[in-house]
């Protein structure tokens, strides 16, 4: 069975879809424990809650890549700069 | 344009006011003037200049010879006739290849005359091949032949686009139309997306190495990206060239992550696309490729959402099966179990019982013995035998002499009744007195 891959809060979007997955599929298993599965409940769960929430309420961040005397940085970009 | 008539006084001052027609005139009256050769070729030189304006001269190519000064000579001939020309490398450079020799072309340019050969010759300023796509097409193929041959178009080279990416690079112009578009779909789709530009110069002088700097800026950089965006708005052939450019083409094709090409419109297609792991039709489906759309990824999680409590709802269920299923084992167990106790038990009281009775028959059969044996001893036996029993008149046994008193009555019990007898006389014996001590 899979266990939790790092936090709950910081995974990307699509490992946390890819994580829900597994967890469904793991649910699914004949041999799970009863503990594991609330376990992997509660872990599905929260992923839904997070994912769920940045799907609704993101906002799209722009960055421009720069090169100077000072090494490669990205700065903000306003769009129509 | 008639000419002022001027004669020529000398030699030096012909290059001011030289006229054919008026030579004309003068040959008219038997009087024909004297030139140097270098007055000559600069009277037709200006003469040429002057009387025909820039043009279009259609021909073949012959002879085309790139110099080390970048210059380029050819000879533009057709069935009949033929001209040397020059193009010289400023105009050169815009070139997308050398043509190739009996190349078709049209070549825009103005006529003049090289004084110092006396040569007359076309200098042009454009050389397009007027047959299947022109130079811009010979170059193309023969790049595209190129990288083919480098395995650089393989279509298993082609890598797959992640789902759901975190960070969307861009090259393209910080000022293009196409950077709007892209911003704009990505915004519209999935907005939690990070989005890089990394700026480049799209069109003339060195953009192909611009937008290869532009991408490799990237790998550099260090920053992850899932996916990479190349492209541009639409424009001529020329405005695309950079993305024909090998430059380009390889530095796509070292780009570590995924590329989406999108260059000008559907109909345009470059090198780079080709090279390019996803060819979009216009920035914005470059755009739509690279991002998943939101509400479709809002259905993909209300289905997680859905599967989860289904899934969990399902185990709950199959454990209760499992349960009844592990009760209904038990039971039949333990049934089982009981019935081979009864079993047992009965066995146990049937061995029992026949034991009892075996011992109860034993014991009979020494009962039947002793029977026997307190048959033998019995007295009515004795009498049998025949003894004879003397009894007092209370039936008393008399066993002893002194019992016995003389002239007294007794009884005789014998074996078939009793008999009346009365004592005479008492002796004792001397040997019974003995075996009673």
């Amino acid at each position: 069975m899979s266990t939790p891959e790092g936090n709950v809060e910081e995974m990307p979007l699509g490992a946390r879809i890819h994580r829900l997955q597994r967890i469904a599929a793991d649910l699914d298993r004949e041999d799970i424990e009863l503990e594991d599965a609330m376990r992997l409940f509660e872990e599905g769960v929260a992923h839904l809650r997070v994912a769920e929430s940045l799907v609704k309420d993101a906002e799209l961040r722009i960055e421009r890549l720069l090169e100077d005397s000072d090494g490669i940085r990205t700065e903000k970009l306003t769009p129509g700069e | 344009m008639p000419r002022t008539l001027r004669a020529a006084r000398s030699q030096t001052d012909v290059q001011e006011s030289f006229d054919f027609d008026a030579a004309r005139t003068r040959r008219q009256r038997e009087d024909p003037i004297t030139l140097g050769v270098a007055a000559l070729n600069a009277r037709v030189r200006q003469m040429l200049e002057a009387r025909v304006p820039p043009l279009w001269v259609e021909g073949e190519i012959s002879g085309w010879k790139r110099y080390a000064s970048g210059h380029r000579y050819f000879c533009l001939k057709d069935a009949d006739a033929q001209i040397n020309a020059v193009l010289f490398r400023s105009d050169a450079q815009r070139l997308p290849a050398e043509p190739e020799e009996g190349m078709h072309v049209r070549v825009f340019g103005s006529v003049t005359l090289y004084d110092k050969r006396g040569d007359y010759q076309l200098v042009a300023r454009r050389v397009e091949a007027t047959g299947d796509g022109g130079l811009w097409r010979l170059a193309f193929e023969k790049l595209r032949a190129r990288l083919d041959g480098e395995g650089l178009l393989d279509p298993a080279r082609k890598r797959s686009l992640p789902l759901h990416p975190r960070t969307v690079g861009i090259v393209t112009s910080p000022v293009g139309a196409a950077l709007h578009d892209i911003l704009h779909v990505i915004e519209r789709r999935a907005p939690w997306t990070r989005v890089i530009l990394s700026p480049a110069r799209v069109q003339g002088d060195g953009a192909a190495l611009d937008v290869a700097r532009a991408i490799e800026l990237f790998e550099r950089s260090g920053i992850a990206i899932d996916v990479l965006i190349v492209g541009r708005g639409g424009g001529s052939i020329e405005d695309l060239w950079a993305f024909n450019e090998e430059p380009v083409a390889r530095a796509i094709a070292a780009c570590p992550v995924p590329v989406i090409s999108a260059v000008g419109h559907e109909v345009d297609v470059t090198i780079a696309d080709l090279v390019a792991d996803l060819r979009a039709p216009t920035p914005s489906a470059a755009a739509e490729y690279a991002v998943p759309d939101g509400s479709a990824l809002r259905d993909e999680l209300a289905a997680a959402r859905m599967r989860l409590a289904r899934t969990l709802r399902r185990f709950a269920v199959r454990r209760r099966e499992q349960l009844d299923v592990s009760r209904e084992r038990l039971d039949r167990r333990m049934h089982r179990l009981v019935e081979k106790r009864h079993e047992e038990i009965h066995m146990a009281r049937e061995r029992l019982d026949r034991r009892v009775h075996r011992i109860i028959e034993k014991r009979r059969a020494v009962i039947a013995q002793l029977a026997a044996r307190i048959d033998a001893l019995s007295p009515l036996q004795s009498l049998a035998r025949g003894y004879a029993v003397p009894l007092d008149d209370h039936g008393r046994i008399l066993r002893r002499t002194a019992e016995f008193t003389v002239g007294d009555p007794f009884h005789l019990r014998v074996a078939d009744g009793t008999i009346a007898a009365r004592t005479e006389r008492t002796e004792r014996a001397q040997r019974t007195e003995e075996e009673q001590s």
